[in-house]
């Protein structure tokens, strides 16, 4: 009852901003809605034992995407133009659309139904031969890594491959000033250094981000998290680092040929486990023969591979945001 | 013993709830930013400490209260520095306080704070306005048309500062 309650209550927030959004002419504070927007979705899926999706939406969403949207504004203006008034084709389209997906929730199956064809299909098989097979507690991790192997493969190349993208767009070329900048960044308000407060805590709070992003990349097996998750949490611990040190100190830091090489090494790391499970005879990404026993072997894999997802997801999001504050240099 | 405990918990959570409920109503009813920003930040440290704090209570000798603590200590780290962070970003922004004391005079420490942000804009605009009317004056000998323009430039500049001197003085 108080499940239904508080998630009544969440669904009408998320309404009420996403039409916030939709109505403000300032990109800034649409950012930071979306943001909220984002969070809010997170209590949802947690609220759907989703957890791993939730860990994923609350730092992506809410922290990540806010900070490159923030750099994305940064280099363009702060009001939205006013839009062409009084034409009614998008009125009609966004009205239709939502009235085709009111109505196909009308077949859907109730939230939680056994007898729902989603849980009728694989899911019961995986469930019961996940312990016996991989003998992981976390039956997602299980799904995701093994089970589905493939499909994780593609989406850390899905992931790859808009890196290039974004970094194509954005350019990786040093601007012709950088030499200047590089001294007379500290000047400006590019970071937090002249803000005590912020710098410290923030600073102090770092190794704690990137100790639970570690935590998460390794308990995958057993809780909620995986690569995923582990690499946007230690890609927000290096993120926050550069907003409050500036970009110049972030990029020694972590440095941008090691970011750009963590994305393709990540997605190397994965592929190179599918090849060498075929090249000890089994199948691609088949971990089984990795070792000398075939739940070992699972374990193995999954660990490779979470790792090889991790390192990709946390080089994409720390390329791209620094991209961003490279052009934020002007 | 158990009751003692639930009581001081009951205690801790309703107090915290209040808190939370006095910081979302000066969040809606206070005059203008900074005294809304208290408002809401009263909501996220004594709010959120005390009903923390209850929930530790409850939890027992489990793991549980040991990782309300690590939540109670994130929090009480990371809320006042968004509050001050927040702040800061309002004052340089310019957004100015409305607070009087007794007297209806505005308070000297935030006249002063206000007046240092704002300072730096306004010795800019005085010396281009003093360059503009120092070139008004020796363009006055030269012949008349490439005068024009000056003279223009610098009887707008001047009529935008009393506008602003009159404004700070309602703060």
């Amino acid at each position: 009852m108080m499940t239904i309650v508080f998630s009544l209550f969440l669904l009408t927030m998320l309404v009420i901003v996403a039409v916030a959004i939709l109505r403000t002419d300032n990109l800034f504070t649409a950012v930071m809605l979306s943001g909220i927007f984002s969070l809010i979705m997170a209590a949802n899926f947690f609220i759907l034992d989703a957890a791993d999706v939730a860990l994923t939406e609350a730092v992506i969403g809410a922290g990540i995407s806010t900070v490159l949207f923030l750099g994305a504004l940064a280099l363009t203006a702060e009001y939205d133009r006013s839009p062409p008034v009084g034409s009614w084709v998008p009125l009609l389209t966004s009205s239709a659309l939502g009235g085709v997906i009111i109505f196909a929730t009308f077949q859907a199956p109730r939230l939680g139904d056994p007898n729902a064809i989603v849980h009728k299909h694989v899911a019961p098989w995986y469930l019961e031969k996940t312990p016996e097979l991989i003998d992981v507690p976390n039956v997602v991790t299980a799904v995701l890594a093994s089970f589905r192997g493939y499909d994780t493969l593609g989406e850390v190349f899905v992931v790859f491959i808009a890196c290039i993208g974004v970094m194509s767009l954005l350019g990786r070329v040093r601007p012709r000033r950088d030499s200047i900048e590089e001294g007379e960044f500290d000047k400006r308000s590019d970071n937090l250094r002249h803000h005590l407060i912020p710098r410290v805590v923030g600073k102090m709070l770092v190794p704690f981000i990137v100790l639970f992003g570690l935590y998460v990349q390794f308990h995958g097996d057993f809780g909620p998290g995986g690569g995923f998750q582990a690499g946007a949490l230690v890609a927000a611990g290096v993120i926050l680092y550069s907003l409050v040190e500036g970009g110049a100190r972030g990029r020694e830091l972590v440095p941008e040929w090691f970011s750009s090489m963590l994305v393709a090494l990540g997605a190397f790391t994965y592929t190179c486990v599918g090849v060498a499970s075929m090249a000890m005879g089994g199948r691609f990404l088949d971990y089984s023969v990795l070792s000398h026993d075939p739940v070992h072997g699972q374990h193995l894999g999954i660990l490779i591979i979470e790792a090889g997802v991790g390192m990709t997801v946390a080089g994409v999001m720390i390329t791209i945001f620094q991209a961003f504050t490279r052009r934020g240099i002007r | 013993m158990d009751l003692l405990l639930d009581i001081a918990s009951a205690v801790l959570l309703l107090t915290g709830g209040f808190f939370v409920f006095v910081g979302g109503f000066g969040v809606m009813r206070m005059p203008e930013f900074f005294t809304r920003m208290h408002a809401a930040s009263l909501t996220d440290t004594g709010g959120a400490a005390l009903i923390l704090i209850g929930l530790m209570l409850q939890g027992g000798l489990t793991l549980v209260p040991l990782k309300l603590a690590a939540i109670f200590l994130f929090l009480f780290l990371t809320s006042p520095t968004a509050s001050y962070a927040l702040a800061n970003a309002a004052l340089l922004s310019g957004i100015k306080t409305a607070c009087r004391n007794e007297t209806g005079t505005s308070l000297p420490e935030n006249d002063r704070a206000i007046a240092s942000v704002t300072q730096t804009a306004v010795p800019a605009a005085k010396v281009t306005a003093g360059k503009t009317a120092a070139k008004k004056v020796s363009k006055q000998t030269s012949p008349r048309k490439p005068a024009k323009k000056p003279a223009r430039k610098a009887a707008k500049k001047p009529a935008r500062k009393p506008a602003k001197k009159t404004a700070r003085k309602k703060s």
